[in-house]
């Protein structure tokens, strides 16, 4: 059942079930202008830019974990970005629950939660400054939904003391500079006032900003502790970034990020980052919050083989451009497009072999001049003259399997 | 096939090394009583977690320690013993007989200067400038895959797989006969990392090259070694040929990671199994097996005492084997 239909609508319709999906995107591009000299700016009109993402469709349905797979540099992390909110869009369209948005209405604002990210790295996104219970606390702090009167009382008077705090240095260093301009009787009470203030702000600090919210607990966050594996909570709860591990930390993002109950989780290579002995844990733990939230995730990640087990639905970027979509068996057990082939034979596979894989040539193209045609056709082995001059956009070839090449796999074979 | 040439000449060997890094708390014991040996030719691959003192031991064959201390054994490499060894005699050893390729190594390229005056200072290092080098840098140049016209380009002009290649031509084209390869392509995408490994390959069978290919990632080590030494904190937990442990893994950690990775090939989907726990702190004394707190067959006797790396055949310790070791006293018979 070969179909060539323009799938643009196509592929958005089937979203493996019919449902209507949680999150659709529609022609989504992004364009990052090239920073050049002063000097090439005046002279020259017109600005390149990267095609970070070029014109991708796709849908992630209720529950489902959409994975999108791809090199670095094939835009997969700049189309999270976008979908948390974090970027804004070139050109596109959003639709949520079936209902078209603006790509701004994804933005978290007070009232509007629809996404969260989880980042890479759990090292730099987790203040060193705030114990892990605040962190994990901080979005609710932030929208306003704290319950307790006492909590939203206590985190308000630590908030103003460290700003009491710098206020105090200034005016101190103020008072001790006229005391020394002046240099008469005065001085003595200048200098005076200004250890009087210096110790009140200091004093005032500690004591509201460390010791009254260093009893601060909250018992959702302790439940949430609970939910991602960090127990008991109240151990974790008072302790820095610093003093737990990698795998640990990244639980904590994890938690921080589910406390507004988000619709659509985004996790930028959530793994990553971490020895091998932790990622099944992490992932484990991703799934079953899933279902506690009732949420929906979109996956982004360069590991083919994480994204096979932890995925329902994959989508492989090249080059911006989304180039191969199916269920994970599907597409895995017969990928069609050639990128996806030679991606997955690069994987080193734990099982040692003897025979020496087949390699793209050369390396991924400029994305400030894409080739025309098939972004792929210069590395390609089964590239023909019509791939480097039209542009194949996504065909399903097999139910919900869509291909975006004139000479998918299967036909080639 | 691939044809490797294994000579039985011994071409570095460890023995019983212990490497500390002096605390506040005490000293932290990043390597305890580690002994190895590769012939010539040979490529091992070192496996571990983080903080498994893998990279220690790399750095130590180098003597590049960075407040580390090696406080007991002793590492042969070519009749020396580079942990003696006087410092003038070492800088000829080093970058010359060992060479080293380092984590993250597009770092070790210098922003400032020519990719081709790298390779003129790493003989000028050595005193062994000439203008006939030329030659030699040509030729690994294109050896790499990267243009000849390109070598008086800045590093951040080529992409991060070239500049990795670079580092790997710079580490090899004073021939050294040992070869340090420490997360050669941990941060790179898998074609580039692909391509990596199989350059390294290349090189290693074209230079005669003995390797030591650290990595956490047991599916890259597959790829490239032919013996592995599994590490876990601080100690070796089995040492055996590639093909062995990864068919029949005897340490119950090697197992685990063995269990830990995904295969995109797997078809059955099998489930994927994390370690629980994390590795103990290396600033306290241990007792017992360093793995026990986080092994699933502990038994009572495991928290006392520290088993010891012997041979084992055929699931049976003992023997006059050397070539399979495991740490582990499952193999005891009143276990």
């Amino acid at each position: 059942m070969m179909t060539s239909k323009n799938t643009e609508n196509n592929i958005n319709k089937t979203s493996s079930n019919g449902n209507i999906p949680v999150i659709e995107i529609r022609s989504l591009k992004k364009y990052f202008p090239v920073q050049t000299g002063a000097l090439s700016r005046i002279f020259s009109k017109d600005t390149d830019f990267v095609h970070a993402v070029d014109d991708i469709n796709f849908s992630i349905d209720k529950g489902e974990i959409f994975c999108l797979v791809g090199e670095s540099g094939c835009g997969k992390t700049t189309t999270a970005r976008i979908l948390a909110g974090l970027e804004p869009e070139t050109s596109g369209e959003v639709f949520w629950n079936g209902k078209q948005i603006s790509f701004d209405e994804l933005k978290t604002t007070k009232g509007n939660v629809k996404t969260q990210i989880v980042f890479q790295n759990p090292y730099s996104s987790l203040s060193p400054r705030l114990r892990l219970g605040e962190a994990a606390q901080h979005p609710l702090v932030v929208h306003d939904k704290i319950e307790d009167k006492k909590t939203r009382e206590t985190i308000k008077r630590a908030y103003y003391s460290e700003a009491g705090l710098v206020v105090s240095f200034v005016i101190s260093i103020i008072l001790f500079l006229t005391a020394t301009i002046r240099k008469d009787d005065s001085s003595l009470w200048f200098i005076a006032f200004a250890f009087i203030t210096l110790i009140l702000g200091i004093g005032s600090y500690i004591w509201f900003g460390r010791i009254q919210k260093g009893k601060l607990t909250d018992d959702i966050i302790k439940s949430i502790f609970n939910l991602v594996g960090l127990a008991p909570p109240d151990q974790y709860y008072n302790k820095y970034p610093h003093e737990v591990s990698g795998g640990e930390r990244q639980r904590v993002a994890i938690a921080r990020s589910v406390v507004l109950n988000p619709k659509l989780l985004i996790l930028d290579e959530p793994t990553s980052m971490l020895d091998v002995s932790l990622r099944a844990g992490i992932l484990d733990l991703l799934l079953s919050i899933k279902d506690k939230f009732d949420m929906s995730i979109l996956f982004i990640t360069h590991d083919l083989a994480t994204a096979r087990h932890f995925g329902d639905r994959v989508g492989v970027m090249y080059a911006g451009k989304i180039i191969e979509i199916g269920a994970v068996d599907d597409l895995f057990n017969n990928p069609m497009h050639p990128y996806t082939k030679a991606l997955m034979d690069a994987i080193p596979s734990p099982t040692p072999r003897d025979v020496e894989i087949q390699l793209p040539k050369g390396d991924v193209p400029d994305s400030i001049n894409p080739p025309s045609g098939c972004r792929y056709y210069p590395r390609c082995k089964y590239a023909q003259e019509k791939c480097s001059s039209e542009l194949p956009i996504l065909r399903e070839l097999k139910e919900n399997h869509f291909v975006a090449c004139y000479y998918p796999l299967t036909m080639v074979q | 096939m691939r044809v490797i040439n294994i000579s039985d000449k011994v071409i570095l060997e460890v023995k019983n090394l212990v490497i500390e890094y002096p605390m506040k708390e005490g000293n932290l014991r990043a390597v305890d009583d580690v002994s190895f040996s590769l012939k010539s030719g040979e490529s091992m691959g070192l496996v571990g977690e983080s903080g498994c003192g893998k990279t220690t031991i790399g750095l130590s064959l180098m003597r590049l320690l960075k407040g580390g201390e090696i406080k007991a054994g002793s590492i042969n490499f070519d009749d020396n013993d580079v942990s003696i060894l006087s410092d003038e005699d070492l800088s000829k050893i080093r970058g010359k007989k060992i060479s080293m390729i380092f984590q993250a190594s597009q770092n070790a390229l210098n922003p400032l200067q020519k990719v081709a005056s790298h390779f003129i200072d790493t003989f000028k290092a050595h005193d062994m400038w000439s203008n006939s080098k030329w030659d030699e840098i040509n030729k690994i140049i294109e050896r790499i895959e990267i243009s000849k016209d390109r070598i008086n380009e800045y590093p951040h002009q080529f992409s991060g797989g070239m500049q990795q290649r670079i580092v790997i031509a710079l580490s090899v084209i004073l021939q050294p006969t040992l070869l340090i390869a420490d997360e050669p392509t941990t941060a790179l995408d898998v074609l580039v990392q692909a391509k990596i490994l199989k350059l390294l390959r290349e090189l290693k069978s074209e230079y005669n090259l003995t390797m030591i290919f650290i990595s956490h990632d047991l599916g890259v080590v597959a790829e490239i070694t032919q013996r592995l030494a599994i590490m876990y904190a601080g100690q070796l937990v089995e040492i055996g040929t590639t093909k062995d442990i990864f068919a029949n893994p005897q340490h119950p950690y090697t197992e685990a990671l063995l269990n830990a990775i995904p295969d995109v090939q797997d078809k059955t989907k099998k489930k994927q199994i994390s370690i629980p726990g994390t590795p103990p702190d290396l600033r306290f004394e241990i007792k017992g097996c360093r793995f026990a707190s986080r092994c699933s067959y502990r038994k009572d006797i495991c928290n006392e005492e520290p088993p010891e790396l012997l041979n084992i055949i055929n699931g049976k310790i003992g023997g006059d084997n050397p070539n399979h070791k495991v740490r582990c006293l499952k193999y005891n018979d009143d276990f």
